[in-house]
């Protein structure tokens, strides 16, 4: 029994982490139908400018955060403007975009690779590394810094999507794209919007999870799977979908691991992963509506 | 109110409607007829400006909008409900009205009550469905609910494209009685339609569509009773 | 506190500029070094270029090989396939090498492999350990214990002092490769071995891998895992109050898993090829302590002086007095000749044996366990004696 609180409590952090990550890439999706496959990357910068400005210049940790989600943020933007919407405007097909996504992907993990070098690199928590004991079960404090600065981040987008009109906005645009701009969406602000916050997002989980996992230029890529299956598990595009897929991914991976083999947890999350597509192709809580109407 | 001069536009390389004239004067109804493939659907959406314009002109109240893009125009004070009503279908219904008013510079809390109030007026069905997800309504609902998002962001000139396409009788007269209140409050209104009748019963002028030209305008009593148009569209039935 | 890489870089170059880093004059033998000197693995190629400088210097000091001063030219791998590749194309082309030491990266040893091989020039790779840096080239040679060499020194070791002796590997090719060799020997020695778990490399957290390991009772971890991965199993061991000896690879003792680990890799063992008490190792560091004052942990230093000193013994066979060229087939010859070298590298008796169809400097009985205390890395011996 404490096992299995021991391996709830790493199960709920990893899900954590990969909500936050899922949730950057199903709002570039919402609003724009993009798969965002540099979101891994982002989140990798994102750590990557905790060991720099938390690590090096050891700056007070809510001004890295800020920092990390404005620079990886408006990276991501100043991608959108300058490779994405070119793009789309010589007309290439959304595939094509995607692949620009791929490109960036490497190109990001290149550059990493020269600034940063190629081993792991501390990223300073901001709370202190020793461990709490709650009833047998051992809690290190910076789990709890995961969960909640997830826990916030959807708390946000949450009101942001029920309560704004921008939210509101930005969905729409995402399922009737010609009717949004009829009632006067701009749908370039839009995208525009979503990469920024997607970008973002990454980068906030990309810097919450470095002081468990490290940053090194190649964290992306397990990450943007891991994401991605959250993502395709609680449906594309999704909001509550990003935060169930996380979780049941995070769960899966640990007691995978726990239960049945170390050495087949990632296969199992496939496996699951194909499984429900199978039931329900939307993801759990992907609306068919939505998918139907754009594949 | 809107001027549209030699308008030209199409698919790709295809030239789709071949150079149009239309006016609508201020606050009156216009009706565009014509058959299946005539090119009205791309003549509204160019207005609109969801598709290029390759040619010609579109003045709104005096003002130059030809290059104006589809979000601007909506700002302009042109709604546009689209073919096959295009409504957010996962999001509730009040949610769809509110996005109506998207394009108001001075929208306020206040105001959106308030037109959201008017709107449940003139559909009270929508009032009672005002939870419910869009998607999941009739179709004739669905028509509503784009024919009020419209209205959301009171605009000064209404396009309608196919209206009462696919509704049983009662509904699209109930969309029409409404329509013409709007029309009596001096909302000017271009619409498509392929009940011919029902166009040309509810507006002062309309205009006849033959692959991408006009074919035939006029007053819409007279095209009621022109040999032509009776024979081409409404078959003596309805 | 570790200096930035960018100045002991220039440290470096600014020592090269009385040394036999110099440029080359005629009638010097000119040996081409690839080694990492930038960035983040500057760590592993440093001492080991300033104990090459060193050595090259003491012989010159004697008069050299055959009348010729030994000159280096130290190229920056970076630890990066490609660089090294272009380096040792430029070796090759250019004006020509006498010899070649290096790269330290396996990676990099394996990418320039062929290259050698085409030209017919013998490679002496320093602190490569991937077990496939000698295969399938004849021109090749590995101063570094391989891998494999580690995964039974370990194995032996665990059945010696394990109990309950858990394995865990991550799935790259290292992990999977060690795991086989580890297995192996703790089947045919018929250790007790309670638990068998496996990572993917850069996995985020360990905890599922460290509770199934402390579920089992192991009172001693074979950990065939690196870098990050061996400072998170130090930090979720300490995490999980698991207490069993952790005993990893050499690279446990690279400053990059010291400093990641915070001190939770306090008390692990590694395999080593390197004993700093051994009379050869005791008056390299001395020798090194009076050139550069400073004292190296790792084995780096040993093996980059071995490198030259193996290189030095050979080149004075395969050369001749007149030219400043070495024939490279007669340089291979002499290194496959060489028998009973007793270099700083190896623990003990151990000594270096090549021959044709061996170009593997250690093997077990050349490396032996050390244990991470503090920032500083001690023989087992030593800490059984107090
Ligand atoms: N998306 C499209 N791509 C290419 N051609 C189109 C497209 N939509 C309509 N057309 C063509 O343009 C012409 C006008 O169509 P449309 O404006 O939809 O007519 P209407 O609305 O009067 O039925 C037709 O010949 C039609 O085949
Ligand atoms: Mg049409």
């Amino acid at each position: 029994m404490s096992d299995f609180l021991q391996l709830l409590v790493g199960a709920v952090t990893l899900g954590a982490i990969y909500a936050l990550i899922a949730l950057g890439f199903n709002l570039i999706f919402a609003a724009s139908r993009l798969m965002n496959f540099a979101q891994g990357d982002l989140a990798m910068l994102g750590a990557m400018v905790g060991v720099t400005l938390a690590g090096t210049l050891h700056l007070p940790f809510s001004l890295v955060v800020l920092a990390a989600v404005v620079v990886v943020g408006l990276l991501f933007l100043a991608f959108n403007l300058g490779v994405l919407r070119p793009l789309a405007k010589r007309n290439a097909t959304l595939t094509s975009m995607v692949m620009a996504t791929l490109a960036l992907s490497m190109f990001l993990q290149g550059a990493a690779e020269l600034i940063w070098g190629r081993l792991e690199q501390a990223v300073p928590s901001p709370v202190g590394s020793t461990p709490l004991l709650v009833g047998g079960i051992v809690i290190v404090p910076h789990y709890l810094v995961v969960v909640g600065t997830s826990a916030v981040a959807f708390l946000a987008m949450f009101f942001f999507f029920r309560r704004t009109l921008t939210g509101k906005a930005l969905l729409a645009t995402g399922f009737e794209p010609e009717a949004a701009r009829l009632v006067g969406i701009n749908p370039v602000s839009m995208v525009a919007l979503t990469c920024f916050l997607g970008g973002g997002f990454a980068a906030l989980g990309g810097l919450i999870i470095g002081p468990i996992t490290f940053a090194a230029p190649w964290m992306g890529l397990s990450l943007a799977v891991k994401g991605f299956a959250a993502s395709m598990l609680g449906g594309l595009g999704s909001l509550p979908g990003a935060l169930l897929g996380g979780l049941i991914v995070g769960l899966l991976e640990t007691f995978g691991a726990g239960y049945v083999s170390s050495a087949y947890s990632d296969a199992i999350i496939f496996l699951a992963l194909m499984l429900i597509l199978f039931v329900r192709p939307a993801g759990l809580l992907g609306s068919p509506l939505v998918t139907g109407e754009h594949f | 109110m809107l001027e549209v001069r030699q308008l030209v536009s199409g698919y790709g390389p295809v030239e789709a409607v071949h150079g149009i004239d239309l006016k609508v004067a201020e606050g009156k109804a216009v009706a565009v007829i014509g058959a299946n493939g005539a090119g009205k659907t791309t003549f509204l959406r160019t207005i609109s400006g969801l598709m290029p314009l390759w040619s010609g002109s579109v003045t709104f109240e005096g003002r130059d909008v030809t290059r104006l893009s589809a979000h601007e125009l909506a700002r302009v004070g042109i709604s546009h409900v689209p073919e096959g009503r295009k409504v957010f279908k996962p999001l509730d219904v009040e949610t769809n009205l509110e996005l109506g008013s998207y394009s108001r510079r001075d929208r306020t809390g206040a105001s959106t009550r308030q037109d959201l109030e008017r709107i449940y007026e003139l559909f009270p069905r929508l009032r009672e469905r005002r939870r419910q997800v869009t998607g999941t309504l009739s179709g004739g609902e669905q028509q509503m609910v784009a024919v009020g998002r419209a209205l959301m962001g009171r605009p000064r000139l209404l396009l309608l494209d196919e209206p009462s396409l696919g509704l049983a009788p009662q509904i699209f007269h109930e969309i029409f009685a409404v329509l013409r209140r709007i029309m009596a409050e001096g909302v000017g209104m271009l619409i498509v339609e392929q009940n011919v009748r029902l166009a040309l019963e509810n507006t002062e002028s309309a205009y006849v569509f033959q692959t991408g030209k006009v074919a035939l305008h006029g007053p819409s009593r007279d095209l009621l009773t022109n040999e032509t148009v009776k024979k081409a569209y409404l078959g003596g039935s309805i | 506190m570790k200096v930035p890489s960018i100045f002991s870089a220039l440290l470096l170059a600014s020592a090269a500029g009385f040394a036999a880093l110099t440029p080359a004059a005629a009638g010097d033998y000119v040996v081409g070094v690839i080694v990492p000197q930038s960035g983040q693995t500057a760590f592993i190629g440093d001492s080991a270029l300033k104990a090459m400088i060193l050595r090259a210097e003491q012989i010159n000091a004697e008069g050299g090989i055959n009348g010729h001063k030994i000159k280096l030219d130290a190229q920056d791998e970076k630890c990066n396939p490609t660089s090294a590749v272009n380096i040792a194309q430029e070796f090759v082309n250019g004006s020509g090498v006498a010899g070649v030491l290096g790269p330290f990266c396996s990676a990099d040893s394996i990418a320039v492999k062929p290259i050698f091989a085409r030209a017919k020039v013998v490679d002496l790779t320093v602190a490569s350990t991937a077990d496939a840096i000698t295969k399938d080239s004849k021109w090749t040679f590995q101063i570094a214990a391989p891998d494999g060499v580690y995964a039974q020194t370990l194995a032996n070791y665990a059945a010696d002092h394990g109990k309950k002796i858990a394995i865990l590997n991550d799935t790259s090719a290292f992990g999977l490769g060690a795991y086989a060799t580890v297995d192996k020997v703790l089947k045919q020695r018929n250790a007790n071995v309670v638990a068998h778990e496996q990572i993917t490399a850069g996995q985020a957290d360990l905890t599922p891998q460290v509770l199934k390991l402390k579920q089992a009772g192991a009172d001693f971890v074979v950990a065939l895992v690196l870098g990050g991965d061996a400072a998170k199993l130090c930090l979720t061991s300490r995490d999980l109050g698991f207490k069993a000896q952790l005993a990893g690879q050499t690279a446990w003792s690279f400053p990059n898993v010291l400093s990641l680990s915070k001190g939770a890799c306090d008390g692990a063992i590694f395999t080593d090829p390197f004993d700093p008490d051994k009379p050869e190792a005791k008056s390299m560091l001395d020798a090194y302590q009076k050139r550069w004052n400073d004292r190296p942990q790792s084995y780096f230093a040993a093996a980059g002086w071995d490198a030259l000193s193996l290189w030095a013994e050979a080149a004075k066979k395969a050369g001749t007095a007149g030219s400043d060229e070495i024939d490279q087939e007669k340089l291979l010859d002499a290194l496959d000749n060489t028998k009973g070298y007793k270099g700083v590298m190896g623990v003990g008796d151990a000594t270096i044996n090549f021959s044709a169809t061996d170009h593997i400097a250690l093997d077990v009985d050349g490396t032996h366990l050390r244990r991470i205390q503090g920032d500083k890395l001690i023989s087992l011996g030593d800490e059984k004696s107090k």
